[in-house]
């Protein structure tokens, strides 16, 4: 079936290198999302596996075929882009029926799977409308459509929701999960928008400076994220950072900010003889801390109240420790404190993430 | 946003309540018109600037349509006594251009052909390579584009000799062929330019998805690119057409015997007379070869426009 298979891929654009020994492997089925801020190289890799982009190293394997010098026609994939990019001359169905066309397949064939993709997407009132003559959410049905009608296994998505508005945007993103499930297709699909990923993926590759710095399901990216980089991009407001130094006390880890030493009794180390002393860095989700203390919370830490914000359904509380912001979500039972009191806030050690200072990595 | 403290702000409005109720304050509705010194003196300017313009084509149609004793009378801004239209005929038919006395209508002919092969040539040849150098791009595209830019700023006087001796050598000289294949050359330049800054507005992404669909490059070019470009499409016509129209040198030189196109039977003409300066009939002749150029102009003018400010608005 159709899984990818990219092996040692480098591109540059003249000097400047975007993509360098990047491996991926998506398999056959998977909707994988490529999620990082602009500029990353999340693009880049997505023309390449669409053959859109030059390549300058490694291979691409597409259905167990090396693709890497395929025309991007003759790759079994299909694309939709963020800009639409329907033909502004033709009617929708001309739009749809192009590719069909080009390969020269039968009429009779080509308006059935026309017709069966409009069926799906809710556009056959359309057909004889030109894009212009549509509305945004309009014109990326017809662009999904136009992918549609290829009957190919694979589908790449670059930033498809990122010109539309808010509403039709949840709206489209429920209806290419829904699509995804029916079609059973493979999925590569590029975003800056964290929630379209998580929602969406069967697995993230969070990217950063041309390297997948992650790939992983949403809750591993969210509750274990491989560096500093995919802790801070992943998560809003992100995640708090406090640092210290490593210290050992009775066996387990600590840190030792300035003024306090928050214990962690519980954390699962991935790297093993930790020595005292290494500067690193303590991560914890907003949500994660408690205004209380005992039970699981088998951490805590103290803090200062800076600010406070009502979200509605929600408070923030915006507070310091030794110095650092950091921001505690709290329910809408929770008290309001006043400002610049003393916060005891409690943590489950196990849910924390703890990176070495100087190289990022998660510890 | 609505100002709901504002006592003008109509709240019954907003429930689908048609009732109006009255402004309490202030201006409302359209602004007054006003009349400013600045507004006259701007037509005033206008219109003198105008009348400046028009007034040797006023001169011309007048003195076109006069008999020769009335001309010779003088009074150019007076309107013909007894107008006729016997210098137009002349001019057209019977007038003699060297030891010929055809008059205009030959060139004519001749002209058309010429422009319309030039143009198509010239349009066709700077549409594929200006949509070849925006969306195939090779290793040093940007280099040849800027080569063949500096060929628009190349005087071509210093390219007739060699080009005729060329042309003489591979028997191209002084046929149509000939003379529309030096115009495709010279107008290649700035049509490619043309045709590069308009696709330059086109989204990528557009050729990108018509290259996942399967499509080719003679494909992609026709199906997609070309039916869009209308706009720049009909400046390039507009503009080359008029080029190539009122082309007289290479004309001259490459048109041979058989392909002349009107200016240079229309310079022959004028200067070719003997005796008394037929000022009617060459007024006419003048009038008649100037006519295809204005023409285009007024009716294509606001394609011209639209097509020169294409991509800066979104479209």
């Amino acid at each position: 079936m159709a899984e990818i298979d990219i092996r040692d891929l480098g591109v540059a654009y003249g000097r400047l290198t975007v993509l360098e020994h990047l491996d991926l492997t998506v398999a056959d089925g998977e909707f994988v999302v490529l999620l990082g801020p602009s500029g990353c190289g999340k693009s880049t890799l997505l023309n390449a596996i669409a053959g859109l982009q030059e390549i300058d190293s490694g291979q691409i394997h597409i259905d167990k075929q090396n693709v890497t010098w395929k025309e991007p026609s003759a790759r079994g994939i299909a694309m939709v882009f963020q800009a639409y990019a329907l033909y502004p001359r033709m009617t929708v169905y001309k739009n749809l029926s192009f590719a069909l066309r080009v390969a020269g397949l039968p009429r009779d064939e080509i308006d059935k799977r026309v017709r069966r993709a409009a069926e799906m997407l809710q556009i056959t009132p359309y057909l004889d409308r030109r894009p212009h003559a549509l509305s945004g959410g309009q014109r990326q049905r017809v662009a999904i459509g136009r992918a549609l009608v290829r009957n190919v296994d694979v589908f790449l998505f670059d930033e498809p929701l990122s010109n539309l508005d808010a509403q039709l945007r949840v709206e489209l993103r429920v209806e290419i999960k829904r699509l995804h499930k029916r079609l059973g297709s493979t999925i590569v699909y590029v975003t800056h928008d964290q929630i379209e990923a998580m929602t969406l993926a069967d697995r993230i590759a969070v990217m950063n400076r041309g390297v997948i710095q992650q790939i992983a399901d949403t809750e591993t990216v969210y509750e274990r994220p491989a560096n500093r980089f995919v802790a801070s991009f992943v998560g809003s407001p992100g995640m708090n950072f406090i640092n210290g130094r490593l210290l050992v006390r009775d066996g387990a880890l600590a840190i030792q900010s300035s003024d306090q030493v928050i214990m962690l009794p519980n954390y699962d180390a991935s790297v093993r003889s930790l020595e005292e002393g290494r500067p690193v860095v303590l991560g914890v989700r907003p949500e994660r801390l408690k205004l209380a203390n005992g039970g699981a919370n088998d951490s805590h830490l103290s803090a200062i109240v800076d600010v406070y914000e009502s979200l509605g359904g929600e408070r923030v509380i915006w507070a310091t420790v030794d110095g650092q912001m950091i921001a505690v979500r709290a329910g809408v039972e929770a008290e309001r404190p006043t400002e610049g009191s003393a916060l005891s806030l409690g943590f489950a050690s196990s849910s924390a993430s703890l990176f070495d200072a100087a190289s990022g990595q998660r510890l | 946003m609505a100002d709901v403290d504002n006592p003008a702000f109509d709240v019954s409005l907003v429930k689908g309540d048609r009732q109006w109720r009255p402004l309490v304050e202030g201006p409302a509705g359209r602004p007054p018109k006003r009349l400013t010194i600045g507004r006259v003196a701007l037509y005033v300017i206008l219109i003198a600037a105008a009348i400046f313009f028009l007034i040797p084509a006023y001169v011309m149609i007048m003195t076109s349509i006069k008999p020769m004793d009335e001309i010779r009378a003088g009074g150019m801004l007076s309107l013909p006594l007894s107008p006729t239209i016997e210098p137009w005929i002349i001019a057209w038919s019977s007038t003699c251009s060297g030891l010929v006395c055809d008059g205009l209508a030959p060139g004519f002919f001749n002209s058309i052909k010429i422009t319309v092969l030039g143009v198509f040539f010239a349009v066709l040849a700077g549409a594929v390579t200006g949509y070849a150098m925006s969306f195939w791009k090779f290793r040093g595209s940007d280099a040849v584009f800027a080569i063949l830019i500096f060929g628009a700023f190349v005087p071509y006087q210093i390219l007739i000799y060699p080009l005729a001796r060329i042309y003489s050598s591979i028997g191209l000289y002084g046929s149509l062929a000939g003379l529309v294949v030096v115009h495709t050359m010279f107008g290649l330049p700035i049509t490619t330019l043309m045709f590069r800054n308009f696709f330059r507005t086109v989204p990528p992404e557009l050729f990108k998805a018509a290259r996942v669909d399967g499509a080719g490059f003679i494909r992609i070019f026709l199906q997609i690119i070309l039916p869009m470009s209308a706009p720049i499409v009909i400046v390039a016509v507009i503009w080359t057409a008029t080029g190539i129209w009122n082309d007289y040198i290479m004309g001259l030189v490459f048109g041979g015997r058989d392909s002349k196109p009107m200016t240079t039977i229309l310079n022959n003409i004028i200067l070719g007379e003997f005796g008394e300066r037929r000022y009617n009939v060459e007024m006419a002749a003048t009038f008649i070869t100037a006519m295809v150029p204005l023409l285009i102009y007024l009716f294509s003018g606001r394609w011209f426009i639209r097509g020169v400010t294409a991509g800066s608005v979104k479209g």
